[in-house]
């Protein structure tokens, strides 16, 4: 199979280049993943990163011939080719495919990412009905492996502003959280022209979510509750 | 000057709910205004008489009141997007700002006008 | 000699290797539409005033946009008005949870495109 890698060495390159690769690979039930490793194989100098490889972790977000996913769970035989890798897009690149997260991290510990609750805590644990739990459903389960902040023309062009749809998300997760007391600060937080009405609803976060998760919609839902407290 | 991330005016809301409900004034009046384009006969007299009435005057130009303001929240998105050193955006603003005050002045001369 | 780090990291952001999906495409061009009516702002605004001072300055008005590249700056303008118009139909459908999921965000998006340059030919056959 063929590959094109997008390539960079800051102690090496004064800019990136793509590197094309043959490797004698059959796609059959493998990973993109499992290619990678190969490639690693062939050729050491190759950075890439990868932890759990069953789409857990989050670590191996890439941009896969043109689009956000994680290598791990993408099948090969999806594959057009030359499969073109490059990294995240938006984001400062270390070296190969392996981006420095850091301003991704800032915005989603700006949304206060834990529970807030002032009441002395209780004997055993702070309950939830079903249906309270319910609630998170759709929204717990994000990896934070940056596929959709990454794929957010809104989050290009304002980083440091914009939070971004992964943290969006969360903000959600603890607005929706029945244990959760801090509501109106955290609608206080995000109500500004930037960290969450950047937001135009283009829905590419939700395009390329590996887990299927739908961050438009969260950020709907907190929309809905500011125009509650508004009216 | 300490080069700060300054976040946390609080009209994000505001604006957004205001984009929306000038939009949905403008859905109106287009429709009314397809629906009278539709009954009306061409030329000069006919296309008057739709503009005669104190009423389609007033809707008018409370539709291009709305539309000014749209497009003033519109503008800001694109400044805010593209647009990076502070003085740039400002001078982007106030252009934006006086023509859509000009703008103001003219149609009301235009629809209140001989 | 120590090693001086390269301080300025690239970033990927060559937009034509990035795909873009069909809703986020149906958005930029939502965002260009409106762009290039603010601009039309003063003409539209110019047409309106020849139209309704007097039956002469409405007859020049009338043979002046006859010219073929005038109506088809006209007919650019009425597809920038109708997408404009559609999409953000669809953004409020967006918001009050009526197209929530891929799927109707996709299929949505193809009705927007769909009609405003249906309706455009339509509006051009008339305008011919």
């Amino acid at each position: 199979m063929k590959f094109r890698v997008y390539r960079y060495n800051p102690d090496v390159d004064a800019k990136p280049y793509m590197k094309e690769y043959d490797l004698d690979i059959d796609p059959g039930n493998k990973m993109l993943l499992d290619a990678l490793v190969m490639l690693k194989e062939l050729d050491d100098s190759l950075s890439v990163r990868k932890s759990c490889r069953e789409g857990v972790c989050g670590s191996d977000a890439m941009n896969i011939n043109g689009r956000n996913g994680l290598a791990c769970i993408t099948p090969l035989a999806s594959l057009k080719e030359p499969v073109e890798l490059r990294p995240l897009p938006g984001l400062p690149v270390i070296r190969d495919l392996v981006v420095d997260m850091t301003q991704f991290f800032k915005q989603y510990h700006s949304i206060k990412p834990y529970l807030i609750n002032n009441d002395p805590p209780p004997e055993t644990e702070r309950l939830q009905s079903p249906a309270q739990r319910e609630h998170l459903n759709g929204l717990y389960e994000c990896i934070l492996c940056g596929c959709c902040t990454t794929a957010c023309p809104s989050f290009w062009w304002n980083p440091d502003k914009f939070v971004g749809p992964s943290g969006l998300l969360q903000a959600y997760r603890f607005i929706a959280d029945s244990r959760d007391q801090a509501t109106s600060e955290r609608l206080d937080d995000l109500e500004d022209p930037y960290r969450l009405f950047r937001c135009h609803t283009i829905m590419n976060c939700v395009d390329v979510c590996p887990k299927e998760l739908n961050p438009t919609e969260a950020i709907g839902h907190i929309k809905d509750l500011m125009t509650k407290r508004l009216a | 000057m300490v080069d700060r991330i300054v976040v946390g005016a609080h009209y994000g809301l505001r604006d957004w709910l205001a984009q929306r409900i000038t939009a949905a004034v403008m859905v109106v009046y287009t429709l009314f205004m397809a629906g009278c384009l539709l009954k009306a006969t061409a030329g000069y007299a006919a296309w008057k008489e739709v503009f005669a009435g104190q009423g389609v005057k007033t809707f008018t130009l409370l539709f291009l009141l709305c539309l000014f303001y749209h497009a003033w929240i519109g503008m800001r998105d694109i400044a805010m997007d593209y647009l990076k050193p502070t003085a740039v955006r400002l001078s982007f603003h106030v252009l934006v700002i006086l023509a859509l005050m000009v703008y103001t002045i003219w149609s009301v001369q235009i629809l209140w006008g001989v | 000699m120590s090693f001086v780090p390269n301080k300025k990291r690239p970033k990927h952001l060559a937009l034509h290797l990035i795909k873009l999906p069909l809703p986020g495409f149906v958005s930029i061009l939502h965002r260009v539409s409106g762009f290039a009516l603010f601009l039309a702002l003063p003409i539209l605004l110019l047409i309106l005033q020849a139209s309704l001072r007097s039956p002469e300055s409405y007859a020049e008005l009338a043979s002046t946009l006859s010219h073929p590249l005038l109506k088809l700056m006209l007919l650019g303008l009425l597809w920038a008005f109708l997408h404009h118009f559609c999409a953000g139909l669809r953004y409020l459908a967006i918001d009050l949870h009526w197209v929530k999921n891929l799927a109707s965000a996709r299929l949505s998006s193809k009705i927007v495109l769909a009609v405003s340059l249906a309706l455009t030919a339509l509006m051009g056959v008339k305008l011919w």
